[in-house]
Parts: structure tokens; sequence; C-alpha cells
């Protein structure tokens, strides 16, 4: 009986601790990525401020609105089937809601994201993608925050090209 | 009453004021380690820094006033001094992460990881930051000291560069580069 007390509160505890731990990856020299903060955006935002251009504008405004942008990959098949899992667990104790999933030229693409201030507005867009390449699998996290009007986030990533991902979300739609 | 706020006032300040000054800045950093041995140092002015000023138009070359100096310092690995590497790399992380400068982006790439980051507000760019290292070969940090330096003034400065208006004199950094 205490055994299985012990079990749970360790399944616990590995599943709580694995659900915070998306950070841990950052540091590891396998993998690779690329953050940017809201002070970037900031800046980014006071660049096309004076412009007139309607396309512009609208992309000043969802720029300004996003907080961070976060890309992790990796292609060590180890850290990847680790990363997955704690993906998983991230997605269900942050109860992030399915987006949309895309499957195709072996690529695996899954969209979270999480409700923000209005019914077309989120305060996450979360991705994870799995791509076959010749030997190996690359493993990829996407994460944005801030207030995001999904009817702008294809602009947003038209601009972004090198963002993985990035076609697949020009043809988002909120619900 | 009064007296005793405005005591009460006077010594808060005074020690605001204090701890300022003892807060470890970047220049202090560099002041401190430019004549350590091991590191290498570079301090250049911008007119060193665009070769060819002729070509510019005039709109450019205003942009390029804004900025004032590059300071590089670095710390090559020569496979003695990793101790030394790891605590002066942390010491730098260390005040570049105590709140005065904001961090922009960041991107770690085959072992190698940079970092940007700037000091002042989008309007006035005081100085910008590039923090780049890797435990194999060591760490450099850049400093660009702008003066009047505004996110747009830098946008365009970034782009002329690109197309190759203004051509940049690395010749200098590329030295610096090569840490082995």
């Amino acid at each position: 009986m205490k055994n299985i007390v012990i079990a749970i509160l360790l399944l616990g505890y590995s599943l709580m601790s694995s659900a915070q731990n998306l950070d841990k990856y950052e540091d590891m020299a396998e993998v690779n990525g690329v953050f940017i903060t809201q002070h970037m955006f900031e800046l980014l935002s006071k660049i096309n401020m004076e412009s007139e251009d309607a396309e512009e504008q609208r992309f000043v405004n969802l720029i300004e609105n996003i907080d961070g942008l976060k890309v992790l990959t990796t292609v060590n098949q180890n850290i990847g089937v680790e990363m997955k899992t704690d993906v998983n667990a991230y997605i269900a104790a942050d109860e992030l809601e399915e987006l949309m999933r895309v499957k195709k030229d072996g690529k695996s693409l899954k969209f979270y994201f999480k409700p923000g201030s209005s019914e077309e507005k989120v305060s996450q867009l979360f991705m994870f993608m799995t791509k076959n390449e010749k030997a190996e699998t690359r493993y990829v996290l996407l994460s944005i925050t801030g207030d995001i009007d999904l009817n702008d986030i294809g602009e947003l990533t038209g601009k972004l090209k090198g963002v993985p991902g990035a076609e697949e979300l020009k043809n988002v739609k909120p619900k | 009453m009064m007296r005793g706020v405005l005591r009460f006032f006077a010594i808060s300040s005074l020690i605001l004021l204090m701890s300022c000054e003892s807060e470890p800045s970047l220049q202090k950093y560099y002041v401190k380690h430019q004549e350590d041995d091991s590191f290498m140092h570079l301090d250049v002015t911008t007119n060193m820094l665009f070769g060819n000023l002729k070509g510019v138009s005039s709109e450019e070359k205003e942009n390029l006033k804004a900025f004032r100096k590059v300071n590089v310092l670095a710390f090559p690995i020569d496979g003695e001094n990793e101790k030394k590497y790891l605590k002066e790399r942390d010491k730098v992380l260390a005040i570049l992460n105590n709140g005065s400068y904001k961090s922009l982006a960041g991107l770690r790439y085959s072992k190698m990881s940079f970092q940007l980051y700037y000091l002042g507000e989008p309007e006035d760019i005081k100085e910008i930051v590039i923090m780049a290292y890797s435990d194999e070969k060591g760490f450099s940090v850049a400093r660009i000291l702008g003066d009047n330096l505004n996110a747009k003034v830098l946008y365009e400065t970034l782009s002329a560069a690109k197309s190759g208006e203004i051509k940049m004199n690395l010749d200098a950094f590329e030295g610096m580069l090569e840490m082995e």
C-alpha cells in the first residue's frame, strides 16, 4: 500500500516537473534554438510606425501585441523523444486547445492555442512538429505568446519566412 | 515631522545612489579587463568602421553619426583557461541580466550562443550589446554605443549595410572572430 502511494506521488511529481520543464531544452548543447523577446517586437513595431500602408499597419498592430517567440529544434533522437513526452505533458497541464493538425511530406504538425482576450484572439500559439529527414527525425517546437489575432497570424508568418510551420499557418482560421 | 521626512528622503536617495554605484556595469568590466592578458580588446570609432563614406547619401551619413563607437572584448580559450572562461562568461551574463539591459533575442546554433541586448528606449538606444560564446572557443562581447540612435535609424543602417551601400570595414573584426 505504502509503495503504491509513493509510486503515485512520484508519478505525479515527474508529470508536474516535466510539464514545467520545456525550458530545460534551451540549455542543451544538442538543441538549437531562437528566441525573440517583446523588446525586439517593440523595436520592430517602431520602424514601420509612420507607414500609411494598411498591410504594414496590420503587421505593426500584430507585433506590438507579441510578448515572445521561441523555437527549439533537435535531431538528437533521445532528446527528441523526451521532448515529445514533455510537450504532451505541457499541453495537458497548461490546458492548451488543439487548433489543427497537418500531416504531409513526412511532416507532422500539431498546433495548439490558449484562448485570449476575445473570440478571435489567442494568448499563446504552440506548435510541435516532427519531420523525417534523411536518416533521422527532426523535432521542432514553436511557441508565440502575447495577444494574437489569428486573422493576422498568416501575415506575420509570411514575413518570418524562416519560422517552422509558417507555410501551414497561412491557412489558419479561427473557429 | 517635516524634518524627519526630509531626512528619510535624503538617506534613502543616498542609499539608492550608492547601490547604483556599486552595481557592476559593462563599462567597468571593460575597463577592468582590457589590460588582462587573457582578453583581447578592440575599440573602433565609426569613422574607421564604415569604409567608403563617399558613395553614401547624406541621409545615411546622418544615420551613421548615431553610431558613436564599437568596443569588443574577447576571451579566447587556449586549452588551459576553461575555468576562468566560465567564471568571466558568467560575470558578463550576470551584468547583462541584472535588469538594466533589455534582452532582444538569442540564438543557439552548433554549440554557439548569441545573445542580443540593448540599453535605453526604442527612441533613444544608448547601447547595443552582442554577447557570443562557445564552450570550445571562448566568448566575445561587443558594444555598439549610440548617440541619438533609435530603432528606425538602426533598421535603415542595417538595410543599407546589407545591400552594400555602406561597406563595413570588417577586417578588424575577422581577427577577433577566429579565436583559436
